[in-house]
């Protein structure tokens, strides 16, 4: 199916290269109410990306856009609180590691537990699999860091109630930075998991079943199915997450980090520290736009470098899978 | 079905261009200011009436709000033809909601703010200089705050703000439950010192009865115990590692917690951390205990009857700890600050010295719905009855609180005490000086990044204050901390030496 | 009147035949009893772990103030109270109406959404269109780039004057770069070019095509887009933080989140003195938090399997064949 696609593909745009057809009219018209959304809603606002190159006045009697374009424009002195930062190698290294294990997790887990619940016998448990995996992905993590707190709890804690009935010593949680990014990747994976599966379980649904009952004739099993069937048709699906993924890797769930380990314990803070959480430390008073702005601006260029790179090694090697 | 989907598709389509082409045009009016925020009453000398609008932080839009502003409108009206429209923001929602407004420069003519913000938003040029203003156009508005609380509100020599008169200098208070001191048999009133508590708290009846009301001696949250530090004026420059001693007549800026009484504290707090006394989590608590056995809390003598007491569901008591201080940072923690953008700066001005200074207006502000929350207890309009605590505006960020009539719940009114003290406070050699942060901005942020981080645990005992003052220190240095100083010294000698001898002069 | 019977009657033996497909090919496909008892009992300690914390804040929201002032959040409280759900009984006029608006919010935002994101996630999928290219571009820029919390504000609010009005907790949420893409990623996957070549062949354009061929083929799709969105307008509280001032608008998750808020706040302005701090009193309690929270959870939790329902397999081979 994917070469016949290819094949006409390649045919198409061959043939009619230059010449604007009705078809392409159509297309347009059903891609404008959203294309208008862009404009609106996206790109719009973008003039506030200037923000982070000025030194933001605003101009007695006049509005915000205006007082912007009036504003001096002030180089990269915004970028320099962090950028000039001793701790900023500490910073990229965290975010961009624990994103990485995020981002490998998220991918290999609800892949592997997508095609596993299929197998269910009962639909109705199923689902209600499905349904109770989704609640950690409604709890904020405020809500959710009172409930760790509750287990981590030096004193009366669940952890160490456990740990010390079985004779062991309590552990001061919050001051041992050696547990934290596995509480961390547990976390993240915890609340992500019934989200993240649903991509691939309505993806795997969509197969041909035609597939697999040939695949049956000739005698392959359950493993070889998953193997050979399922996860190459839903490979666009798992490299398109990858790289949506990707798209994010220098940002960091400010939830996660700071409240779940409240606040950011000292001992802890070159293990849990990220991007993110610094920069909410940082201007956490005396804060000014131009700096918030900046902060943003960074993260999406290096954002959008590393997503192009990773785009164009996979349109190398299977092109339909891009997602430029 | 085709049609339908066809018509939608359009709908949808035309929809939005036409919102496109709306702001289109958008974008000049909003270059034209925000003349809609005053209203569409721009003549003001012909006596026609003004609608302020004012943004201020509260519990949210009381539910009987229009009942509200049928009661206060026509008062305002006729006194100074102005007319109020009120937007209570959420406390949760306040920082996102100040920071668009403030920055986007519409939407109000009046901005509640404090000490959080307020250089900050001065500096960007959100707000209107009205040094010369107030003293003109409302004149009993002036005279009604004492000079050291209008001083504390100048950035770089003018006014930008109109001070709440409140709790506005800081007092504090150990407060105890009565009881565990009872049980305990000491009398709190001859403790003067921080040292001297820790007999009483180390006291096995005292452990003893805070344990059976499931607390600890002394709780803290991650917040910390900040009163540690409270007799060094910050400048407000963000940094709680800098500051400047409120009566050091050189007025040299230093590392706060290096000197010698902070360490003294921070070892106390320590011994008391290991001792039991503070609870063992209290670096990662988020949230303070309702109660509190034994605490430092700022506020006034009574506050223990009326507040303290009450909150804690226990009869409490409590003495002053420390001087009575008034700095940049105890006055502004709550201002009323005029949009550089209102029309009608004038009426704005007058309004607020309403706000202060009419009885009527303070407490319809403060109690809302006369009839409905709240009525005079009989025509002498002495007492007030509050018949339900539904009014969702907060008191502290509207006006003086000297001016408010006295609910019939005590017999006292607890304010004049507050009077008092604001009157017999020591100003701040500091006091309507502020820091330029602008010139090191950048080491500021690193250096605030880096407080903040070890905030929690030296505050709370948690930490070995001679181990890691010293590491927070050399690392605060590696961001620059004494350029900070130094920039900040220089920005001081500099005030001290043209406003050095007139802010002297003020606070006899 | 005939034809409608008619069509109803075809309409129920087309999806007999569905299932009946679908139950021919799981059956084929059947794991081993022993296989499907391991991993039920794989997805019950995974359910286990995912409902528990969410039992934890029930049981906060049914512990007395005494027993979590005592034993702060404790999994066996020593005295339980209704007091929490009595309080929100009370505010009940006050919880409906929010709740009525996170659900007309969502209802609305997701219509709105699911038309969008599918109509663009089709046009980028077809491979021969000629403005494909650049509308990659357009979406993709986006999920990179954004303005900032102020300059959307400027758009919305200054703008487009859509502060307090439900287009300002809608249309910003409607669209996104992620679902887009999504959308496009499975039209690519599920609809075979050659249904659309013979379509155009039998002179139906391409709305057509999209309402008559690609919606019904592409139920899944439709129910991923759309589940995300729910989701993403339930939980959302930002804009109503910075749009709404008019508390009939104020949707159940602001809410919580302006609650949440308070204490923040009253640790944040440390020097506001007592007369700030007095306010604590007033505010709401921890087990009222923990029961609005829970309140948040349970409608949307119960949404899940209204969406799950259209992931069915073997529609695309019906497609097809017909």
């Amino acid at each position: 199916m994917k070469n016949e696609t290819a094949a006409v593909a390649t045919e198409v745009k061959k043939r009619k290269k230059f010449t604007w057809t009705r078809d392409d009219s159509e297309l347009a018209l059903l891609g404008l109410p959203a294309t208008i959304w862009f404009a609106v809603f996206a790109y719009l606002p973008m003039f506030g990306l200037i923000i982070s190159f000025k030194n933001f006045r605003l101009q007695p009697g006049k509005g915000f856009l205006a007082s912007l374009f009036a504003s001096d424009w002030c180089g990269f002195e915004n970028f320099e609180f962090f950028l000039t930062s001793n701790t900023f190698s500490m910073l990229l290294r965290n975010t961009l590691l624990y994103n990485l294990v995020f981002i490998v997790l998220n991918l290999v887990i609800p892949v592997a537990l997508a095609i596993v619940i299929n197998q269910l016998y009962s639909k109705m448990a199923s689902k209600c699999y499905q349904t109770l995996m989704f609640f950690p992905y409604f709890m904020s993590w405020v809500v959710v860091s009172y409930f760790v707190y509750a287990f981590l709890n030096p004193t009366g804690g669940l952890a160490n109630l456990i740990i010390e009935a079985f004779g062991g010593e309590g552990v001061m949680w919050y001051s041992q930075p050696q547990y934290w990014p596995f509480i961390i990747v547990f976390m993240s994976t915890w609340k992500g998991m019934g989200y993240n599966m649903v991509v691939y379980l309505a993806s795997i649904t969509g197969i041909d079943t035609s597939l697999y009952e040939a695949a049956i004739l000739d005698g392959a099993t359950k493993w070889q199915q998953a193997w050979y069937i399922t996860i190459p048709t839903i490979r666009p699906m798992i490299i398109m997450m990858f790289i949506l993924n990707i798209g994010h890797i220098f940002y960091s769930d400010f939830g996660l980090f700071y409240q779940v380990t409240r606040g950011i314990p000292t001992s802890l803070y070159n293990t849990v520290s990220t991007f993110d959480t610094y920069i909410y430390q940082a201007l956490l008073s005396n804060a000014s736009i131009g700096r918030t702005a900046a902060a943003g601006l960074f993260q999406s260029v290096c954002c959008c470098i590393t997503v192009l790179i990773t785009n164009a090694i996979v349109s190398k090697i299977d092109p339909d899978s891009a997602i430029i | 079905m085709k049609k339908l989907k066809k018509v939608l598709a359009l709908g949808l389509a035309g929809a939005m261009a036409l919102s496109l082409a709306a702001c289109g045009g958008g974008a000049d009016s909003a270059a034209s200011g925000s003349t809609a925020a005053s209203g569409d009453a721009a003549a003001t000398d012909s006596g026609e009436v003004v609608t302020l609008k004012w943004v201020m932080v509260g519990n949210g839009q009381p539910a009987n709000y229009d009942a509200w502003l049928e009661q206060i409108n026509p008062y305002l009206e006729e006194k100074i033809g102005v007319n109020i429209d009120v937007e209570v923001v959420g406390w949760g929602d306040w920082d996102n909601r100040r920071n668009v407004i403030v920055n986007t420069a519409g939407e109000y003519d009046i901005l509640f703010t404090n000490v959080n913000t307020y250089t900050n938003d001065v500096g960007v040029g959100a707000f209107l200089d009205i040094t010369d203003m107030i003293e003109t156009v409302t004149p009993d508005l002036y005279a009604s705050i004492p000079a050291d609380y209008w001083d504390a509100c100048r950035v770089g020599g003018q006014i930008y703000a109109v001070p709440t008169m409140k709790d506005s200098s800081i007092s504090n208070y150990v407060v105890w439950d009565k009881a565990a001191m009872d049980a305990a048999g000491y009398d709190g009133s001859t403790m003067t010192d921080l040292t001297d508590l820790t007999e009483p708290l180390s006291n096995p009846d005292f452990q003893e009865y805070v344990t059976s009301q499931g607390s600890v001696a002394w709780p803290l949250s991650s917040s910390g115990a900040t009163y540690l530090s409270f007799t060094y004026d910050t400048m407000g420059a963000g940094l709680i590692a800098m500051g400047v001693k409120y009566d050091d007549p050189e007025a040299k800026v230093v590392s706060i917690w290096e000197q010698d009484d902070m360490m003294e504290y921070l070892r106390l707090f320590h011994e008391w951390y290991n001792a039991g006394i503070i609870n063992a989590d209290a670096a990662t608590a988020s949230e303070e205990n309702a109660y509190k056995p034994a605490a430092i809390a700022q506020g006034w003598p009574s506050a223990a009857v009326t507040t303290w007491g009450p909150n804690m569901g226990v009869e409490a008591v409590a003495y002053q700890w420390g001087p009575t201080i008034v700095s940049n940072d105890s006055v502004r923690g709550s201002l009323n600050c005029i949009s550089a953008n209102c029309q009608n700066p004038e009426k704005a001005l007058q309004f607020l010295e309403l706000v202060n200074t009419d009885t009527y207006v303070r407490d319809l502000l403060y109690y809302g719905v006369q009839g409905d929350n709240w009525d005079y207890t009989d025509d002498t309009k002495e007492w007030v009855h509050k018949n339900n605590a539904d009014w969702s505006m907060a008191g502290y960020t509207q006006g003086s609180f000297f001016t408010v009539t006295p609910t019939d719940d005590f017999d006292f009114n607890q304010y004049d005490e507050v009077e008092e003290l604001n009157a017999n406070a020591e100003p701040s050699v500091l006091l309507g000086f502020s820091m330029d942060t602008s010139p090191v901005a950048t080491e500021i942020n690193q250096c605030i990044s880096i407080a903040e981080r070890y905030k929690s645990e030296l505050l709370t005992g948690t930490a070995d204050p001679d181990v890691m003052v010293p590491q927070m220190v050399e690392e605060l240095n590696g961001a620059g901390f004494q350029e900070v100083i130094a920039e900040a010294q220089r920005q001081v000698d500099e005030f001290m030496a043209s406003n050095g001898g007139a802010t002297a002069e003020t606070a006899e | 009147m005939s034809t409608f019977a008619e069509k109803r009657a075809a309409r129920k033996a087309e999806k007999r035949l569905e299932i009946e497909e679908a139950e021919a090919g799981f059956k084929l496909n059947k794991i081993k009893p022993v296989t499907n008892a391991c991993f039920n009992v794989l997805f019950a300690i995974l359910s286990f772990i995912c409902i528990f914390p969410f039992f934890f804040v029930l049981i906060i929201s049914v512990s007395s103030e005494e027993s979590i002032r005592m034993n702060g959040y404790s999994l066996l409280p020593s005295e339980f109270s209704l007091a929490a759900y009595q309080f929100l009984w009370n505010e009940r006029d006050m919880i409906f109406q929010s709740l009525l608006v996170s659900i007309g919010v969502t209802v609305l935002g997701t219509v709105i959404g699911v038309l969008l994101t599918t109509m663009m996630g089709y046009v980028l999928s077809r491979p021969q269109f000629k403005l494909r290219g650049f509308l990659q571009w357009v979406v993709f820029i986006p999920m990179i780039f954004t303005g900032g919390m102020v300059a959307n504000y400027v758009v919305i609010a200054n703008m487009l004057h859509l502060s307090d009005t439900i287009w300002c907790l809608t249309l910003p949420l409607a669209v996104s770069s992620w679902n887009v893409t999504i959308s496009k990623t499975f039209f690519r996957q599920t609809i075979p070019d050659s249904i659309i070549e013979s379509a155009k062949i039998d002179g139906a354009s391409q709305l057509t095509i999209f309402s008559r061929i690609v919606v019904p083929i592409s139920k899944p799709v439709f129910a991923t887009v759309a589940l995300f969105l729910t989701f993403g307008y339930w939980n959302d509280w930002l804009q109503a933080s910075l749009y709404i001032t008019k508390d009939s608008l104020r949707a159940l998750q602001p809410l919580l989140n302006t609650m949440m808020g308070q204490l923040t706040y009253l640790a944040n302005n440390p020097t506001a003195g007592l007369s700030l701090q007095q306010y604590r009193a007033s505010m709401p309690s921890e087990s009222v938090r923990m029961a609005i929270a829970a309140v948040i959870v349970i409608p949307i939790a119960c949404a899940y399997p209204f969406f799950q329902k259209y992931f069915i397999s073997g529609l695309t081979v019906g497609a097809v064949k017909g």
